[in-house]
């Protein structure tokens, strides 16, 4: 089981947002660290198929990432997500379910199974707008989980999760990371130290750092490599 | 100890642990995917109740003009209240960008290029109706007066237009869809005033002319937007 980021690139008029990217992802947590502006939404959206690179292509098993297929094992979290303001928790993911094809009956158990895997099952019923920033953020987790996705795309997943959601979440991606290929990106190194089982730095477009070892120490070496301290 | 929570006690120590083979063999079972029809029938569900609601007050408007009024004059109020109808429906359309939902919808099975096509087949389908209904009622009531005029062509310049500004809009286009409408409300109201509807309603030729050349921009504008929606333009 492989996702392979092939030479891909994105332009924007003037700005290139993604520099010939290339990688190969197999089973495992990979995560995606770079600054603000180093092109890490631009990548994972073009890996999730929202959006379509200027060049270069992005595969998974031989299925383009522009097919029904490779959508069908694909989960995405967005970084900035809403909701149709009628909506409960349980018609969110009911609604999200239909777009990804699956039956009401085979829905209805997944939810019930995701809603207590995010511990979102005593609010379900509520409106989303009632919901608080981590538990929206739980929410989009689960609708991402919905059709059991091989490719779990995650941007910015712990965003807006308090420290005890946190320690919950990276555990839950640990146990996704054995069956699934998981990528997030993130800014919070800390994240990634305990889950990760491989690191891309990102940098002005392009991967500058590709690898599982840097000495136990990854903060320390992505501050030292963006020109930071620890303290 | 309330009753509610002694229940919930009681079904937990009964319910039986779902053995991990269990889980394993139901997912191996094949299921089908959603079929295409039943992935449209499902969103009709979600589509907004107003927008149903809305075809059907256009409707009952048109009647009740055509019937309670018994004037020709009175006529260019059905073209000045479909433009509104329109609205609804494009918006219904566009709702994703508005709410922030289109990154998610993009990267599920059906895809957001789907999800629209589906919802304007069945907006459009309920308009179809709509209009349908309203043809034996004109013919009884115009007496010649050609139907394509008062109804088609504000349907089809309000939803040509907005299809327009939705294109290129980046994001939620209601307000531009809304001025549009109300333009062309307007607009319908204005040569009814300066008598040029009497003249373009009574010719069956130039009414078809332009009709059919609607249709043929609607369908272009379609094809064009349906290409957009296939990826997430950042506004």
């Amino acid at each position: 089981m492989q996702l392979k980021v092939d030479r891909v690139s994105k332009q924007y008029k003037n700005k290139i947002a993604v520099d010939r990217v290339s990688f190969t992802l197999q089973k495992g947590v990979t995560g995606l660290l770079g600054a603000n502006g180093a092109g890490k939404t631009t990548l994972l959206r073009i890996i999730a198929n929202v959006l379509k690179p200027t060049s270069g292509s992005v595969a998974f098993e031989n299925l383009d990432s522009q097919s029904e297929e490779y959508r069908n094992y694909l989960g995405y979290l967005p970084q900035d997500f809403g909701y149709y303001p009628e909506f409960s928790g349980l018609d969110f993911l009911m609604y999200v379910a239909s777009l990804k094809g699956i039956e009401k009956t085979i829905a209805k158990r997944r939810i019930n199974e995701l809603l207590k895997l995010v511990n979102l099952e005593d609010v379900a019923k509520n409106k989303i707008k009632t919901y608080s920033g981590g538990m929206k953020q739980r929410l989009g987790i689960a609708q991402a989980l919905l059709n059991k996705p091989k490719i779990i795309v995650l941007d910015e997943p712990t965003a807006g999760l308090d420290v005890k959601e946190r320690a919950r979440f990276r555990d839950m991606i640990h146990e996704l990371g054995k069956e699934n290929i998981v990528l997030l990106s993130t800014h919070i190194v800390s994240d990634l130290e305990k889950v990760a089982d491989r690191i891309l730095i990102m940098k002005e477009g392009q991967i500058v750092y590709d690898g599982k070892d840097v000495d136990g120490d990854l903060e320390k070496f992505y501050l030292e490599m963006f020109g930071g301290t620890k303290e | 100890m309330n009753k509610r929570k002694l229940k919930s006690m009681l079904k937990e120590a009964f319910e039986v642990p779902q053995s991990p083979n269990k889980a394993r063999f139901i997912d191996k079972i094949y299921s089908p995917g959603m079929p295409l029809y039943k992935f449209i029938l499902i969103q009709a569900k979600y589509i907004r109740f107003w927008v149903y609601l809305s075809g059907i007050l256009v409707l009952l408007t048109a009647l009740y003009i055509l019937f309670g009024f018994d004037d020709v004059n009175h006529l260019w109020i059905i073209s000045s209240i479909i433009p509104f109808g329109v609205l609804c429906g494009i918006n219904e359309v566009n709702r994703s960008e508005k709410y922030k939902m289109t990154e998610i919808e993009l990267a599920t099975r059906f895809s957001k290029r789907m999800l629209v096509l589906s919802k304007m087949f069945i907006i459009g389908s309920v308009d179809f109706i709509i209009l349908t209904l309203l043809i034996p009622a004109f013919f009884v009531f115009s007496k010649g007066v050609f139907y394509g005029y008062y109804i088609l062509c504000p349907f089809l310049i309000s939803s040509y237009l907005c299809m327009i500004a939705s294109r290129k809009q980046n994001g939620d286009a209601t307000s531009i869809c809304a001025g549009i409408s109300f333009f062309v409300s307007v607009f319908f109201v204005f040569i009814e005033k300066i008598d040029l509807a009497g003249f373009i309603a009574s010719n069956m030729v130039l009414n078809f002319a332009v009709v059919v050349l609607l249709l043929g921009l609607i369908l272009n504008e379609c094809k064009l937007y349906l290409t957009k929606v296939e990826e997430f333009s950042c506004s």
